[in-house]
């Protein structure tokens, strides 16, 4: 067997596997014009929105309680991170962490994080001591040097979820932010250092049936269109603080 | 555009220059990356998110350095892991076909293309008992026709590991398939060092 072989009988594999029409282009055209539409600046409300929407889910379709068979954090990466080309295995890769800072009455802790060569997960957690409920904002992540790592993305989880398998106390949401492109310096296998900045917003959830203003829709308006009325600024605690340091997955490109 | 140009736009932000990469890259990306998972519809998400990926890190990129090769790797890389994801939690059922049952008959015949249907399948039969890592080096070496050293910059292992990864697999696919191929040539006399196969499978 020769490599000519080899290699002759792998086209002739693909060429029949895979037409020559194939065109990805339309697909990643959408998935980059999304991606530039989610800007930095854009982040700290998408995790909002993101929180919110999953936790008004959680709070309302799963009434049972159970209680957390392990870290949320490994919960919340198992529900989302599917649909990652390379998922992270939270139990096998990472480094769980324990650092946190107390502003006031909230606490911010790191409880987990993951980098490769292009992407950095951190898993933290948001906690007020008397059950007021504070949502992420600002949140930024930086390098050693100062350098800014853009958000990509982030979710998390407040309030009790069968789906989860997960039962948090008042007062207390777990989240996992995802951070791209980071150019930090740091090779494969070496220690990444990093610095999560955020601040800590309450979060003021109007009640079921003031949800809607019912005043006409300024703008495109119709029976299917409804005026959601803003929610309301809560407190703001902060800035938090937290220097930690990952190793960065060699495995990853 | 040319390669240089899109990759100098597409550092400065510009989606359009990813278009120009996409089109001239997708077809060998899925090609690569199906040889790796055996999935055609995971393939092309594994291409997708690799382009953007790339759209993510433009920043990084250096222009001055060729695209191509650097890219291919990345998709290898990745399918060779959502590979090995998947046969840690699947049991490949659709390979227990014996391979004797795939062989053609070697009986010389007119029915040359049902042959080489044959030959196909058994090729693709026998590269699903590899495992995930050897598959991606077989994929590497004789489709993109990478060398050694640069198997082993992609991967992170070190050369004798990719040297061994290589002729284990080649040793494996040679028992299986042996009654298939002709005997390699009196210039390549264990099939070991073969030609660079990069020259001929550029498209």
């Amino acid at each position: 067997m020769t490599s000519q072989q080899v290699a002759h009988a792998l086209e002739t594999l693909e060429e029949r596997r895979v037409p020559s029409g194939l065109d990805l282009w339309p697909r990643v055209r959408a998935s980059a014009a999304a991606h530039q539409r989610v800007g930095p600046s854009r982040t700290a409300r998408a995790v909002r929105v993101g929180s919110l929407a999953l936790a008004a889910v959680l709070l309302f379709a799963f009434g049972a309680t159970a209680y957390a068979k392990g870290p949320v954090y490994e919960s919340l990466i198992r529900l989302f991170e599917p649909r990652a080309t390379s998922p992270v295995e939270p139990a096998e890769q990472g480094v769980p962490l324990d650092v946190s800072q107390t502003v006031a009455n909230v606490t911010v802790s790191v409880e987990w994080a993951y980098a490769d060569a292009g992407r950095i997960l951190v898993a933290y957690t948001v906690r007020s001591a008397d059950g007021r409920r504070y949502s992420p904002q600002q949140v930024s992540l930086a390098g050693a040097g100062g350098a800014q790592v853009p958000q990509a993305s982030g979710y998390g989880v407040t309030g009790a979820s069968d789906m989860l398998d997960v039962a948090l106390p008042a007062g207390e949401g777990a989240y996992v932010g995802e951070f791209a492109a980071p150019d930090l310096g740091a090779a494969p296998g070496e220690a990444l250092a990093l610095h999560l900045e955020m601040r800590a917003e309450e979060l003021l959830l109007p009640a079921t049936d003031t949800a809607s203003s019912g005043e006409p829709a300024a703008g495109p308006s119709g029976p299917g269109s409804v005026l959601l009325d803003p929610l309301p600024n809560g407190e703001s605690v902060g800035p938090f603080l937290l220097a930690f340091s990952v190793p960065v997955d060699p495995g990853a490109e | 555009m040319e390669e240089r140009e899109a990759l100098v736009r597409l550092k400065a932000g510009d989606i359009a220059a990813l278009e120009v990469l996409t089109r001239t890259y997708q077809l060998r990306a899925v090609r690569a990356a199906d040889l790796v998972v055996r999935d055609r519809t995971l393939a092309e998400d594994i291409v997708a998110e690799t382009f953007l990926s790339v759209l993510r890190r433009s920043g990084r990129l250096d222009a001055s350095r060729p695209f191509g090769p650097w890219f291919l790797r990345c998709v290898v890389n990745n399918a060779r892991k959502a590979a090995s994801r998947r046969e840690r939690t699947a049991q490949l059922r659709g390979e227990e076909v014996s391979l004797e049952d795939l062989l053609p008959s070697q009986e010389p015949g007119p029915e040359a293309l049902a042959q080489d249907a044959a030959l196909r399948d058994a090729v693709w039969a026998a590269l699903g008992r590899l495992s995930p890592e050897q598959r991606a080096a077989v994929v590497q070496r004789y489709y993109l026709g990478l060398s050694e050293q640069e198997m082993a910059a992609a991967s992170g292992c070190p050369p004798g590991t990719i040297k061994w990864r290589l002729y284990a697999a080649r040793e494996r696919l040679r028992g299986w398939l042996y009654p298939l191929w002709e005997p390699a040539p009196a210039h390549e006399p264990s099939g070991s060092q073969g030609i660079d196969s990069r020259k001929e499978m550029r498209t």
